[in-house]
């Protein structure tokens, strides 16, 4: 017995001195982690479990190592799990209630694009050619072909069209309707007329105008003023504005029914 | 799971009222931070609700839950770094009253709840500076106790990749906690 012990240690001894035995600590405590718990790669566990185990039985220090290794797993199983807030279960079920009604908000909605989209499939589309189709022929048929062929009604514009882009003279709207003598006296036979020419300003009122032929006497001049004066005219209009400067010519003649 | 899927209340009553302390004890593991786990737990069941249609017949429940509330809290943390430039608030030692861990630690003298108090600190510190993916993985074996498959199923990985992680994950958690092993204060 006494002899067998003697040789173990000398073998200790000898195979320390050699440096076998450092190798083979150093690959040892390189897979003990593994070895606690069988996470060694599975290509090389069986063969190193064994290998490792062997050496474990007579190496103390590559033991003291497994030990510490132990050591810490045990605590780390022993680690109690942190504790969650007292309210945190009833929080996850708030949110989650909160999270279902949202989802059932959505679900309804995804069922109605759902329909919808079932409608557009089943109504919409069938008719989306021919409608195209029909609108395109009306289109061809109204805007070029009726037209073309006489047909169509023609739009009465609710006043008289006014070009814009013309001059247009000065006219007599309005005669103011003063006596003129020697025009409306039925005793004068010999009258010939009178012939006067206003200049309208863009109001339409006249702000001068000149007899055309024999002077007037005065009488008659002033009698003409008032009816040249309070006569409205529509003045002169320029690329449909009025403007001022506009002429109007006025022909006064008497005419006499007989009978 | 039916009745989840037709909206039912009492169903989705049912899976709050199971999950949301394990969702929040997940959520909190990747965020560290007990205020914004609640929000972020609130917002992964709503997102659960949403997607109830698509959860896949056959498949488990808690892994599906899981995977959306990893998202969730990666997503929160992204955005928390983009807008919020907290970095080194969520990365530093969390504050005494913000720990979502702790340990139980019935019985103990005040001395020894103090020196549990500090180790505890010194594994969550070091559990924090190990790389996202590797505490992920670690998180979810460790503190969770899933298997690999389905913390593959949670993260979107392999098997190989989830051993992998948990792997390289353990052996910077033991490195980082050296020291605490060296004084003494963690004993194996």
């Amino acid at each position: 017995m006494m002899m067998l012990a003697t040789k173990l240690m000398s073998f200790a001894r000898g195979s320390k001195s050699s440096g076998t035995r450092d190798l083979a600590c150093a690959s040892v405590k390189r897979w003990l982690p593994g070895y606690l718990d069988g996470a060694l790669p599975e290509s090389v566990e069986s063969r190193l479990h064994s290998r490792i185990a062997y050496h474990l039985d007579r190496c103390t220090s590559c033991r003291g190592e497994l030990e510490r290794y132990q050591a810490i797993s045990r605590m780390m199983t022993n680690v109690r799990q942190a504790e969650p807030p007292d309210e945190l279960a009833v929080s996850i079920r708030v949110a989650v209630s909160r999270e279902r009604e949202g989802s059932r908000v959505r679900a309804t909605l995804a069922r109605c694009a759902t329909r919808l989209q079932l409608v557009a499939h089943h109504v919409v589309e069938p008719l989306l050619i021919p409608v195209t189709g029909g609108a395109l022929v009306a289109l061809i048929v109204f805007g070029f072909v009726f037209p073309t062929l006489g047909g169509g009604w023609q739009l009465a514009s609710v006043r008289p069209d006014l070009p814009l882009t013309l001059m247009q003279p000065a006219r007599l709207q309005t005669l103011a309707g003063f006596p003129l003598p020697g025009l409306d006296d039925a005793s004068v036979e010999s009258s010939q007329g009178l012939v006067v020419e206003a200049t309208v300003n863009d109001q339409g009122q006249a702000v001068e105008y000149r007899v055309i032929g024999t002077p007037l006497d005065a009488g008659v001049q002033r009698e003409l003023d008032r009816v040249v004066l309070f006569s409205r005219f529509r003045p002169q209009m320029s690329f449909g504005r009025p403007t001022s400067g506009g002429r109007v010519v006025l022909g006064f003649s008497r005419i006499l029914v007989r009978g | 799971m039916t009745e989840l899927r037709s909206g039912s209340q009492p169903a989705f009553d049912w899976l709050v009222t199971h999950y949301h302390r394990p969702v929040f004890g997940l959520v909190a593991g990747i965020l560290y931070d007990p205020s914004e786990a609640a929000d972020v737990t609130q917002e992964v069941f709503l997102r659960a609700f949403r997607g109830i249609n698509g959860f896949r017949e056959g498949s488990s429940l808690k892994t599906w839950l899981y995977r959306i509330a990893v998202r969730q809290a990666l997503n929160h943390r992204r955005w928390s770094w983009r807008h919020l430039r907290q970095q080194s608030s969520m990365d530093a030692e969390p504050e005494e009253n913000g720990h979502p861990i702790e340990f139980p630690a019935p019985g103990l003298s005040p001395f020894d709840e103090l020196a549990s108090r500090e180790v505890q600190q010194a594994v969550q510190g070091a559990l924090l500076k190990v790389a996202q993916n590797f505490r992920m993985a670690v998180i979810l074996r460790d503190l969770e106790g899933m298997s690999y498959e389905e913390i593959a199923e949670v993260l979107g990985i392999s098997v190989g990749t989830v051993k992998s992680r948990i792997l390289r994950g353990r052996r910077a958690l033991r490195e980082l906690l050296q020291p605490v092993f060296a004084s003494g204060r963690m004993v194996p």
